[in-house]
């Protein structure tokens, strides 16, 4: 099991880097560089070159390329190569330190910032997929069991309708019709639930069920399928010949074996929802990564991009490694495979 | 001169009256650049000079201030570069001068001038500013981490020459820079109370430079950082009030001096000013009195917080003009509007009634090149002229079809206009009316929105435009509005509309050795009303009001005091 | 749904013993949902394509007063600009569609094309188009077009191509799937041996059987990218002012003027409903292609 899991983290770090290397370049295409933001309304060209030079924007932004008689050419296993924008933040990254934000939030630089932000993140993220786990995949079951029911209608019908529904939409009339009718105002700011689990889950649970709605619908579309073609399997026929009771069958047989495809679009799903997080957090002013990222982007702070990316990274490796993992809890078969 | 000099000496009069009560000072509620979401200007602006009228409730006056607290102030800015004096334009200029002290400041409804850090001031000559400081006051004894320690000593005129110096050097400083263009000669510590300034000439607007909000004088320990570490987190001042955590874009948080040299204030303990960018959740927070002020977006949000109530406390809420206004900006080298005939056109169709109407909800007003708002309209042309030179004394159907027949003798029918505008609320709405508008006389207007950083460094500040909406700051004196018709521009090195001309230039920069304020009012009077005969660059539109809302238990928030002045007093206290 | 007998007997037999417009008929009496998807979807097409007649004013105009409320005049009542919101949702719908279907049709035949040629050719070529497509799923849509945006400027086209780019990761790797599989069928070695080109084999003879999955992929997706788009819209990085989005109408001002005093409800409303049947309208015809098409596909999509 560890070579196993060692395998698959070896694996996921050239993503890692793939990523960041991505979003670094893509960033370096945006109009306007943080020199002129910083330079402000009066700043005058000079000023702009002066702030270039501080910020290293100067360098080149990859690796050092110049013909040989040029004064910077450099080969590259000489240090100087590598002295270029994008490997000097690596290498600090790897540090630790993901630099500072074009417009200074913390005095400790984007990583305080997102460690900051994290918890707020975290855990939306964290109640939206329990919910999404113990709506969609129970109604999936109901769905399946009772296939073509008037119940099984209206599941699926919910369901789609989940899909349907725009979150930033559900989230505003969420906001504002209670706010008219009992004057309601989401709490300022960001209470920890270990110092307030009330007020902590008034803040939170909203937005996740929102957030969740959509996920949901997918977990509870796909549980619903892959139980119903796991039931028509012939060893769930035998398991019934042998005059085994339906709910042994069902929750002994066919459930964790219907279980390995909602995996896999949990997993993808977790991607779905980062991106939902950016207008949730917008619309009920929770000030976590979502926010920034988007506040960010609108700024072209690309510190702050480059950093929220390489967390964006790490998420999606961890949720791999999870998945992996509970793969092959569900099928041992892949351990050795 | 004479008369600059006796208004000095007749504030420092008031100034000690004013301090000898108890009440006589009052904390503002927005700031002077990006703040606040009046209807003015895009970016909100500062409570305007002028007449402040109580919509809902009664303020009450000061009885006895009680010390302690925490005020919570809710602003919808949603910019917070951090609380560096002199690069921040945001929400953190709201506490430099509650935590730095400064020279003296300027109040922009009457040009009167007062002292804080200096004692004395005299003027041998026009161009000559001899300051002489203060000696009790010491500097706030705290230390910043990467800060050196400044060891809590006396405010010295090094200090004000490091100060000035940092200023003019800083890449990162933007719009006091411009404000110093014609101070330019350093000053010079003569001994450690005595500041020597001179100007590059006899300037009016000197004042203004050294009394804006951005000139507050840093110990000069601190002056010397490298400017990307700069006090965006804070630094050691000489105010009431220290810094105690700068979390930029969510909150800022500054506690009581206890050393303050003017006993008692301040009273208020804490303060907090906080982001929350939407609208409805600062409304909602307001009511539930998580916050208790901020500055309600338009008249609609202002009349349905005026119905608060609470706990036994009432919502207040006032009302005053804007000094922010909105203005068409044209590329005049470029056609349509090269052609000063396709300008007019474009003034006449423009319906400013229409703008007040849907934007300002019918709370706002014309303007000309000099909003009317400053010092009660002393600058500004008569509203009459006004609405004679943008055709609004006209029918309706007269007036586009003035507009048509000008542009086809123009030659520029079904002309293209690509209007830029940054996307503030407002000045988006009022571009979809601008496009409606001139659409209608035949114009083709495509609309290219950016976001407000976008606009000002890659549209205004390179001149990069065809047309383009403005949201102004709120300019406390007629200098700067003036500046956008000079050929040197705002900054004094170009013109963004890449306008000139000579007579124009030579009236702007006429009025700046002009101390006379009668003199100097002609001189302006005469250069506006041959700005409105170019129709351009430059079509002021609109100007609207400003919103304060705060609960009743929020004593001597005094909000008749015009423009960035409520900042400079420390003396309102919490009734709880 | 069970496997539908009619689809099959449709699938099956090329000349079928009963007249199509009966297996029609009949299909559309087993899936009621799939048929309101269909309505939905035609009243929408309508709409878009008919616009100016149906809309009584122009979406942009603003000669109206500010906040009326829904009424004969103006059945949605109008914003604060003095819009008329029935207009503006009905050409709402002209731009939705308009660049749903543009980018998802772009989108699904520039991904179709990379997952055919990379699942027909395989190797490292396929390799390379794995893993990327792989990565650049893994990062959240929404942010990847936030940023692909603020690097275009936003305008409809920007909109447009931002959109294709995000699809096209999705269809490239369920379209390799499916070549994958259909690699290995007989007809593939059979034309090979006749000696026809690699480009004719993916042209005729896979293209054809991938087509109806593409078809479905495509139908899911344009809920998906006509979400997508609101959502940029709602952002303000997506359709720009003064075209009408249902997104663009929904941020801001709507959420601003929703209590009372003005109290103009119907700025939030209508626009929301307005996406959501839409997007209602595909994924129930989607769901039901799929049933109908490849009932195989049941537990992939």
């Amino acid at each position: 099991m560890q070579t196993y899991i060692l395998r698959r983290v070896l694996n996921l770090i050239p993503v890692l880097f793939l990523i960041s290397l991505g979003v670094f370049v893509l960033l370096r295409l945006v109009p306007a560089d943080l020199a002129e933001i910083h330079a402000g309304l009066y700043g005058t060209e000079q000023d702009i070159e002066q702030l270039r030079e501080q910020f290293g924007l100067d360098k080149p932004m990859l690796v050092t390329l110049a013909w040989p008689w040029e004064g910077e050419f450099a080969w590259p296993w000489e240090g100087k190569f590598w002295h270029t924008q994008y490997f000097e933040w690596l290498g600090s990254a790897l540090q630790g330190d993901l630099g500072e934000s074009a417009f200074p939030n913390k005095p400790q630089g984007v990583t305080a910032e997102l460690l900051d932000r994290l918890p707020v993140t975290a855990e939306l993220l964290i109640l939206t997929l329990i919910f999404t786990i113990a709506f969609g995949i129970p109604i999936g079951i109901i769905s399946a069991v009772w296939q073509n029911s008037p119940v099984d209608y209206l599941m699926r019908g919910g369901s789609i309708l989940g899909l349907s529904v725009p979150a930033f939409w559900l989230a505003t009339l969420v906001i504002l019709i209670p706010s008219l009718i009992w004057s309601y105002a989401p709490p300022l700011g960001y209470v920890a639930f270990f110092d307030d689990p009330w007020a902590n889950l008034r803040q939170f649970v909203p937005p996740a069920l929102i957030l969740s709605a959509g996920s949901a619908a997918v977990v509870m579309r796909l549980a619903r399928s892959s139980l119903l073609e796991v039931l028509r399997n012939d060893y769930i026929r035998t398991a019934r010949a042998k005059g085994l009771r339906e709910r042994t069958v069902l929750f002994r047989h066919a459930l964790k074996n219907s279980l390995i495809p909602v995996l896999t679009i949990l997993s993808l799903q977790v991607a779905t929802l980062l991106g939902g997080t950016v207008i949730i957090e917008l619309v009920f002013d929770l000030r976590g990564i979502g926010l920034l990222t988007f506040l960010a982007i609108l700024q072209r702070d690309y510190p702050v991009v480059q950093g929220v990316a390489l967390y964006i990274a790490f998420i999606f490796v961890i949720v791999n490694l999870t998945v992996d993992i509970a793969y092959a809890w569900l099928d041992p078969r892949i351990r050795y495979g | 001169m004479a008369s600059v000099y006796d208004r000095f000496l007749k504030q420092r009069l008031s100034r000690r009256r004013l301090l000898a009560g108890a009440g006589g000072a009052a904390m503002g509620t927005a700031g002077l650049v990006l703040l606040g979401c009046g209807d003015g200007g895009g970016n909100g602006g500062n409570g305007g000079n002028g007449g402040v009228t109580p919509i809902a409730g009664t303020p009450t006056e000061a009885s006895l201030p009680r010390s302690g607290g925490t005020l919570t102030f809710g602003s919808t800015t949603s910019t917070v570069f951090g609380v560096d004096p002199q690069t921040e334009i945001a929400l953190g200029l709201l506490i430099f001068p509650r935590v730095y002290g400064y020279l003296i400041h300027q109040n922009p409804r009457d040009d009167t001038v007062f002292f804080d850090q200096a004692a004395n001031l005299e003027t041998p000559t026009e161009s000559e500013y001899i300051f002489t400081i203060r000696d009790d006051v010491r500097y706030q004894a705290v230390t910043f981490p990467d800060q050196p320690d400044v060891g809590a000593r006396n405010v010295e005129a090094r200090d004000v020459v490091a100060t000035i110096r940092r200023l003019l050097a800083n890449p990162l400083v933007s719009l006091p820079k411009t404000l110093f263009t014609e101070i330019l000669e350093e000053p010079e510590a003569r001994d450690p109370r005595t500041v020597y300034m001179q100007t590059r000439m006899p300037y009016v607007y000197t004042f203004e430079g050294l009394g804006s909000i951005f000139s507050v004088i840093i110990p000069e320990e601190l002056t010397d950082l490298n400017v990307v570490e700069n006090l965006n987190f804070g630094g050691v001042g000489s105010g009431p009030y220290i810094v105690e955590s700068v979390n930029g874009q969510e909150e800022i948080r500054i506690r009581k001096n206890p050393d303050y040299f003017r006993k008692p204030v301040p009273y208020v303990d804490n303060m907090v000013f906080r982001v929350i960018p939407d609208t409805g959740t600062i409304e909602a927070n307001f009511r539930s009195q998580a916050i208790d002020a901020f500055s309600p977006s338009d008249a609609l949000q202002a009349e349905r917080v005026a119905q608060f109530t609470s706990g036994g406390h009432e919502a207040i809420v006032t009302e005053s003009p804007n000094l922010a206004y909105v203005s068409f900006g044209m590329d005049v080298t470029q056609p349509p509007f090269n052609n000063i005939k396709a300008r007019e056109a474009i003034s006449l169709a423009i319906d400013r009634e229409e703008l007040i109407e849907k934007i300002t909800f019918g709370t706002g007003a014309i303007l000309g090149p000099v909003n009317q708002h400053l010092r009660d309209g002393f600058w500004a042309l008569p509203e009459d002229e006004l609405r004679r030179a943008y055709g609004m004394d006209l029918p309706k159907e007269e007036r586009l079809q003035k507009a048509r027949d000008l542009m086809i003798e123009a030659g520029v029918e079904g002309a293209n206009i690509e209007l830029k505008y940054p996307q503030l609320t407002n000045i988006s709405a009022a571009a979809v009316l601008v496009q409606q508008q001139l659409q209608a006389v035949g114009f083709q207007v495509s609309l290219v929105g950016e976001s407000l950083i976008l606009w000002f460094i890659q549209t205004l500040r390179q001149g990069n435009f065809h047309a383009t909406l403005h949201a102004h700051l709120p300019y406390e004196t007629p200098n700067i509005p003036t500046r956008y018709f000079h050929s040197k521009g705002v900054p004094s090195t170009e013109s963004w509309h890449h306008y000139a001309n000579p007579d124009v230039d030579a009236l702007i920069e006429r009025h700046w050795g002009e101390f006379d304020e009668n003199v100097r009012r002609a001189t302006l009077l005469e250069l506006q009303r041959l700005i409105l005969a170019e129709h351009g660059p430059m079509l002021n539109l609109y100007t609207g009001k400003n919103r304060a809302a705060y609960w009743s238990y929020l004593k001597d928030w005094k909000r008749e005091l015009p423009g960035s002045m409520q900042q400079y007093v420390y003396d309102n206290w919490l009734d709880t | 749904m069970a496997i539908d007998d009619t689809a099959l007997e449709f699938q099956m037999d090329a000349r079928p013993r009963t007249p199509v417009w009966r297996l029609l008929a009949r299909l559309a009496w087993r899936n009621p949902l799939g048929v309101l998807g269909a309505v939905i979807i035609l009243v929408l097409a309508f709409v878009a394509l008919f616009a100016d007649f149906v809309a009584p004013y122009s979406p942009s105009s603003t000669e109206f007063k500010a906040f009326i409320g829904p009424s004969g005049d103006h059945l949605f009542g109008t914003d604060n600009l003095g819009r008329d919101v029935f207009s503006r949702v009905v050409h709402g719908a002209r731009i939705s569609l308009g660049v749903g279907v543009i980018s998802v049709s772009i989108g699904s035949a520039a991904g179709a094309a990379i997952g055919i040629v990379s699942g027909y050719f395989g190797g490292r070529l396929d390799n390379l188009m794995q893993r990327t497509g792989e990565i650049i799923m893994a990062f959240p849509a929404l942010i990847l077009l936030l940023i692909i945006v603020s690097i275009l400027g936003p305008s409809i086209q920007n909109v447009v191509i931002a959109i294709s780019l995000g699809v096209i990761p999705g269809v490239q790797r369920i379209v390799r799937g499916a070549v994958l599989s259909e690699k290995q069928n007989q007809y593939v070695e059979a034309a090979r041996a006749l000696g026809a080109g690699n480009l004719h084999i993916m042209a005729r003879h896979i293209l054809p059987n991938v087509l109806a999955l593409i078809i479905i992929l495509a139908t899911l997706l344009l809920g998906f990218a006509i979400l997508i788009e609101a959502g940029l819209s709602f952002l303000q990085l997506g359709v720009p002012p003064p075209n009408p989005s249902w997104g663009a109408d929904l941020s801001g001002e709507a959420r601003t003027y929703f209590p009372d005093p003005p109290g103009a409800w119907w700025m939030a409303i209508f626009p929301g409903l307005a996406i959501s049947i839409t997007v209602l309208g595909f994924n129930l015809l989607g769901d039901t292609l799929r049933d109908i098409l490849d009932p195989r596909l049941r537990g992939r999509l």
